[in-house]
């Protein structure tokens, strides 16, 4: 035979096979490897919703950590004059010269709750609790006007209308119109009677202090903040101070103020005691 | 057009629709390929199938436009690595015949005996003209397809068929 012939012969008897492989064996492969296919990516589809869902979560549980952060609202008055701010809730504070407040405007609908350190006259607007923290007792209001006096070791607290709980670390007390109380470290005073004309923060004009009708122990504490002594006393809690007082000349000043009381005091360099 | 035809596009996730269709196009000739290169069509069919189980699971990783090469890349790989570790050698292809026009039962057996021949003959071919031939003339693919599919030049191709064919004419000669 020619190689042509053989060659045409070749070509054309392989072009009659054909390979052994079982009809529906494509199919039996096709549904296997989709089955294969279709169930990781549902498996995967499942693990993307779950990672959305952690997501999600992990968005939500930062964005109050951001809030918390820039809702921050600090306010120091480092003027010389009574400095009037309002809460977005609309209720006040008329907060003394030196005094600070610090709350977050974006959690405040949700707690009402400032920290406070100085003297401030509060007019509470009814609401939820409202809260101020001082370092040495918090105090609480649902609506009512107040005055909070707070510095490292004390906290004064005076309720000229509604009612207030003042606490301690230890102990709790509720104060109705016109009393008033003190915590000292953990230590609450009990309550007394006093006025309800509100604010009652001394008048400090001409460099003077000016007090009228004044709890002993609110007085005591303002002659600590002008004279930048700690006072000790033993004298009556129940007592008043009415008087005008020259904190520029502080021998003189705890002299005249101890006068009133029949009371002697003694200075060891930062720490006054006075005594009857 | 089809999906797996668009060019230079990103490299996209390939969807179940697209792999559904990789596989219509090119399960078959690719089990095929497989048969011709091993012999063993229960191994070509493993390979061909473990050659989609690797297209699905890196369908992030490739190019839409190269699934073709990359499937025969894939085949042809496992499919050698499959043949070391079996240590199995390429014996003999059981390939059917299928006669459509009507003959004398003389010219069948006949052409029976040179099917025998040809079929026995086939294992004398080196790998990659066999491969070559048989996907001429069982899957009646062009030369260029075959190029395509292979990642060859159509004179690489030519080649392979020419050597194909004269080394089964030899053994025919011989046997006639």
């Amino acid at each position: 035979m020619e190689n042509e012939e053989i060659d045409k012969r070749i070509l054309e008897a392989a072009g009659n096979w054909k390979t052994p492989f079982k009809p529906g064996s494509e199919q039996d492969a096709k549904k296997r490897l989709m089955q294969m296919a279709e169930q990781d990516s549902e498996k995967k589809s499942n693990g993307a919703i779950w990672m959305r869902v952690a997501a999600s979560i992990s968005l939500l549980a930062i964005i109050p950590v951001v809030l918390l952060f820039i809702g921050n609202t600090q306010i120091e008055n480092s003027s010389s004059e009574i400095l009037t701010h309002a809460f977005p809730c609309e209720s006040e504070i008329n907060l003394n010269p030196g005094s600070k407040i610090q709350y977050n405007k974006y959690f405040w609908s949700l707690r009402r709750r400032v920290q406070f350190e100085g003297q401030g006259f509060f007019n509470v607007e009814e609401g939820s609790k409202f809260i101020v923290d001082g370092e040495s007792g918090d105090v609480e209001v649902l609506g009512t006007a107040f005055t909070v006096w707070a510095d490292s070791n004390d906290l004064f607290a005076h309720c000229s209308s509604g009612e207030v709980k003042v606490w301690s670390d230890l102990e709790k007390e509720v104060l109705k119109a016109g009393q008033f109380t003190l915590v000292s470290g953990s230590r609450l005073d009990p309550v007394q009677e006093w006025n309800r004309k509100g604010f009652i923060a001394p008048n400090k004009a001409n460099s003077e202090l000016v007090f009228e009708d004044l709890p002993i122990g609110v007085a005591i504490s303002e002659l600590e903040m002008a004279l930048g002594f700690e006072i000790e006393h033993s004298l009556d809690p129940s007592l008043r101070y009415s008087g005008r007082l020259e904190p520029s000349n502080p021998d003189h000043c705890l002299e005249v103020f101890c006068k009133t009381f029949n009371a002697n005091f003694v200075k060891e360099e930062d720490l006054v005691s006075i005594h009857p | 057009m089809g999906i797996l035809d668009k060019k230079g596009g990103k490299k996209e996730k390939l969807t179940l629709q697209e792999y559904e269709e990789a596989f219509d196009l090119y399960y078959t000739p690719i089990r095929n390929f497989l048969y011709f290169k091993t012999s063993q069509a229960e191994l070509a069919e493993d390979v061909a199938q473990d050659a989609f189980v690797k297209l699905w699971e890196t369908r992030a990783k490739i190019d839409k436009s190269s699934i073709k090469a990359y499937l025969y890349t894939i085949a042809n790989n496992l499919a050698i690595n499959q043949l070391k570790r079996d240590q199995l050698k390429y014996k003999f292809l059981n390939l059917q015949v299928e006669r459509k026009e009507k003959k004398t039962p003389q010219y069948l057996m006949e052409m029976q005996e040179f099917d025998q021949k040809l079929q026995d003959t086939l294992a004398k071919i080196p790998e990659g003209a066999r491969e070559v031939f048989l996907m001429n003339r069982v899957e009646g693919l062009k030369y260029r397809e075959i190029a395509e599919r292979l990642g060859l030049s159509m004179k690489a191709i030519e080649k392979r068929m020419s050597r194909a064919l004269a080394i089964l004419r030899e053994e025919i000669n011989r046997k006639v």
